[in-house]
């Protein structure tokens, strides 16, 4: 695994997690893929830390405890009111390390002045040595995560000498509006596979990569330095 | 692979067998349990209709019990309910007999545009335009008398009785040069039907299908229902909620939401309809099934052989004619689910299974509303895994076990005969000991499920045996007097069963906790509870040799039974009591020497202060007490054997 001289690694876990598989998820009975998506991931580094400015890329997952998964009977909240009943599966005991870097956001150039690498980066990893910055969870908000500062590929994983095992084909996460350059809406997916426990992500712009724009043209949200952002340059850490 | 891809790839690896139809049973064909080719659907029809090659209508015969076909469907028609949808090649009079006009027409456009130049379909649709089948049913003296009108004054058009006729299902055959086609049977136009409604793509943007990422070639807009017929509303994939939009969020559209293509969402649900109506092991609207996918088609024959003899005695229902239909089972090797099925029925030498190597699916479903059913449990094994955890299981949960075995073979009289055997206890026992028997109540019901949940994730995902089982069950069995039959009166052999499952729990219980307990009696182990139950056991035999000598052996049950439930809540005081209770059986047996050495024996082995401290006991004294028991009974055996051969008379 190659390492970026802005990469970060923190290990993730927590008693459940669900992300769930678009397929069943349309019908309201929620079933998790058997390993996070690029995007959950990056949900959870973004809430470590994030600004507007930069994009997090995530370079690799390593799987450390054993796929499991548990059912549970939900009573979710319906548009119309009342209750409804549902099956949701969840995984259970999961643990996993993460390797990521990030990238300048090209598509916000009015946060040039904002580009200090040194400093995002060593805020990022004061974020993880601290738990992060928000609530971080693991694919649906009920399932409360925490984070901690590791080195990706130390200690022992379950499928360390597992060799290959195949997903399928599987959602990789989401082209949010200010991410690309037709202000677009697109969910990406890929082949995923894993190798002893390793899940090498190719990055947004692969080749590899099978995209659909669902919705074109979106509204992005503005960011001005001074008035509702503050200067990574201007920010002081606790005393 | 998710569940979706790997159906996919079972319906692909499965071609051959498609449209054939399985289990036939005293000459009846059950389409049930056919693979059904994509696009097409099942369909209960009385009447058949003949028709010479330019549509003229030469006969017609009714069945005395509707038939089960396979018919062409669209996507609308294959759910339709009320709405007006109609099958384009053979359907209910209603569309057909011109008794509903919007319904014949929807009926004469589908085939319409479907037709081309073949000469049967063009047959169909020349007669059935021309709105005369009615007329020529009753010709032909089709219906029955109770499907006319009372009163006989009207004239004789106008007697049927269309309410009770409009359901009569339809089928044709049509002449050809040299005799008859059935069109529901018929190869070329199921291929015909297919490549009609491959051919109408209705995309726009090249988009991909989220099951297999290749590109879509007509967007499913509702997904098929009667998955699993016990929950026959419900759906897998269900995308139309367009009031409570459970796929709210990011998209207000189902289309935004998700793409699947119609090809792959037929294949996926014909596959899986399939496989649970042949392999699923039902509980209400719980579905389990377990099937294999591989592509190795070389070691089949072979291997199904071997699976032959496996489920030698539940093959009843699965046999099947044609040789293409035994090729699928042995490609796609659902067979595993009827192994599965008999594991979980416990009965079953598991090592009989070592002989496969595939990729296995295991996958629970079910329905928590009517209208959608939901994928609860899904894993995907390798053959070594899958076999090591079912092995495992059974090794783990073994225990001494009755089971009842039906003759086999029809000439031995049809008398069951008991079996003993070490094995595990079958989900469906395991709910008895923990839940007594079924009241048949909902809530039964409900909890069934819901074990048999739990007992599949413990079985395939690694789970420690849950505790609160394992004391249900123990408890239960703690209270030998809650066991009633019909009359009221205590029912020795539910409450042996149910100790020895929960014996059986309770090996495994301790096996992932701290150690495996040994079958057998342990003679030198110290534990207070095993110690505590092997004193049960032997006032419970004491007094038992006693009433035997006295001929009251069937009056009344022992001291010890009684005091069972007492004894595990205050073993010590308990003891007390049920020894005092023994004298008079003691001097009945002169003293009863051997078993007086015994409990001597048993209380040397208490670490002090163990005997005299009166907290409850664990569920582990009940192994304690069976061990005993069951060495008492076998030392009983072996005594008596010896004797009879001495040719001694006992008394």
């Amino acid at each position: 695994m190659e390492k970026k001289r802005n990469s970060i690694s923190f290990e993730v876990y927590g008693r459940y997690a669900l992300f769930s598989d678009p397929i069943t998820r349309v019908g309201g009975e929620k079933f998790s893929y058997q390993v996070p998506t690029y995007q959950a991931i990056k949900g959870i580094l973004e809430s470590v830390y994030w600004k507007p400015t930069l994009v997090w890329l995530i370079d690799a997952v390593r799987i450390m405890n054993k796929i499991q998964t548990e059912g549970k009977g939900i009573r979710p909240i319906k548009m119309g009111g009342g209750n409804e009943l549902a099956y949701y599966t969840y995984l259970k005991d999961v643990h996993y390390q993460v390797l990521a870097h990030f990238e300048w956001n090209e598509y916000r150039p009015e946060l040039l002045t904002d580009r200090n690498e040194n400093k995002h980066h060593n805020i990022a990893k004061r974020s993880i040595e601290r738990g992060g910055r928000r609530d971080v969870f693991l694919g649906t908000r009920e399932c409360q995560a925490y984070v901690e500062p590791c080195e990706f590929g130390n200690g022992d994983g379950f499928y360390d000498d597992y060799g290959q095992l195949d997903f399928g084909f599987m959602l990789h996460g989401i082209d949010y509006p200010d991410e690309n350059m037709q202000k677009s809406f697109n969910v990406r997916f890929f082949n995923c596979a894993m190798h002893d426990g390793v899940i090498i992500f190719p990055p947004p712009n692969s080749p590899v990569i099978k995209r659909r724009t669902v919705f074109e043209e979106q509204i992005v949200k503005e960011f001005v330095i001074g008035q509702n952002l503050l200067s990574v340059d201007d920010e002081v850490g606790e005393e | 692979m998710g569940l979706f891809q790997n159906l996919l790839e079972t319906y692909e690896l499965s071609e051959n067998a498609i449209g054939i139809a399985g289990s036939v049973k005293d000459g009846v064909i059950d389409e049930k349990k056919t693979l059904l080719p994509i696009f097409h659907t099942t369909f209960k029809s009385t009447i058949c209709v003949n028709l010479a090659q330019h549509g003229k209508f030469l006969s017609a015969t009714r069945d005395k019990k509707e038939i089960t076909i396979i018919i062409p469907c669209t996507e609308g028609s294959s759910g339709r309910t009320t709405n007006v949808e109609a099958h384009p090649l053979c359907d209910q009079l209603d569309y057909l007999g011109g008794i509903n006009k919007a319904k014949t027409k929807k009926y004469l456009s589908e085939l319409k545009n479907w037709k081309g130049q073949n000469p049967s379909l063009n047959a169909i649709h020349t007669y059935i335009s021309g709105q005369t089948i009615v007329e020529d049913l009753e010709g032909s003296a089709i219906f029955k008398d109770n499907e006319y009108q009372e009163q006989t004054d009207t004239p004789l058009h106008n007697r049927l009785d269309y309410e009770k006729i409009r359901k009569l299902g339809v089928r044709f055959t049509v002449q050809t040069g040299d005799g008859f086609i059935n069109v529901w049977e018929s190869e070329e136009l199921r291929d015909l039907w297919k490549e009609y409604v491959l051919g109408s793509k209705s995309f726009t943007k090249s988009l991909f299908d989220y099951i297999s990422g290749l590109d879509v070639g007509k967007i499913a807009t509702q997904h098929p229902k009667n998955i699993n017929s016990t929950t026959g509303n419900a759906k897998l994939l269900s995308c139309n909620d367009k009031t409570e939009f459970t796929f709210r969020g990011r998209f207000a559209k189902q289309d935004d939401a998700i793409i699947i293509d119609y090809e792959n969402s037929q294949k996926v649900h014909q596959m899986l309809r399939w496989l649970i109506s042949n392999y699923g092991y039902n509980v209400d609207s719980q579905v389990i099934v377990a099937w294999a996918v591989d592509d190795n088609k070389e070691v089949n024959e072979k291997l199904y052989d071997n699976s032959y003899i496996l489920i030698e005695d539940t093959q009843a229902d699965i046999q099947t004619e044609g040789e293409r239909l035994e090729e699928l089972k042995g490609q796609v090797y659902a067979d595993y689910a009827v192994k599965l099925r008999s594991v979980l029925q416990g009965y079953r030498n598991a090592n009989v299974l070592k002989q496969h190597a595939r990729k296995i699916c295991i996958a629970a479903f079910d329905s928590a509303t009517t209208g959608r059913m939901g994928l609860v449990f899904y894993q995907e094994l390798s053959e070594d895994e899958y076999l090591g955890k079912i092995v495992q299981w059974h090794e783990d949960t073994s225990y001494f076990l009755t089971a009842w075995k039906k003759p086999t073979d029809d000439t031995v009289e049809l008398k069951s005969s008991r079996v003993e055997y070490i094995g595990a206890p079958s989900y469906d026992e395991i709910i008895f000991a923990v839940y007594g028997k079924d009241r048949g109540d909902k809530s039964y019901t409900t909890l069934k499920k819901k074990t048999r949940k739990q007992l599949l994730e413990c079985m395939f995902g690694n789970f420690a045996f849950p505790k609160n089982l394992v004391e249900m069950a123990a408890n239960r069995a703690s209270h030998p007097m809650g066991f009633m039959d019909k009359n009221g009166k205590f029912s020795e052999n539910d409450w042996r069963k149910s100790v020895n499952i929960s014996c059986a729990l309770i090996r495994k219980y301790y096996k992932k906790e701290t150690e495996e307990i040994p079958l057998e009696l342990e003679k030198e182990r110290t534990d207070r509870d095993y110690l505590f139950g092997r004193l049960l056991a032997v006032a419970d035999k004491l007094e038992r040799t006693a009433l035997y000598k006295a001929e009251k052996q069937d009056t009344r049950t022992t001291n010890a039974l009684k005091l069972m439930s007492a004894f595990q809540v205050k073993p010590y005081s308990t003891w007390g009591q049920l020894y005092n209770q023994l004298i008079p059986y003691r001097n009945q047996l002169f003293g009863a020497g051997y078993y007086q050495s015994l409990i001597d024996e048993i209380m040397v082995l208490f670490k002090s202060g163990d005997f005299e401290s009166n907290t409850p006991l664990s569920p582990l004294y009940l192994l304690g007490y069976s061990a005993q028991n069951r060495a008492l009974l076998k030392k009983d055996k072996t005594e008596q054997s010896e004797e009879t051969n001495d040719g001694d008379i006992t008394e």
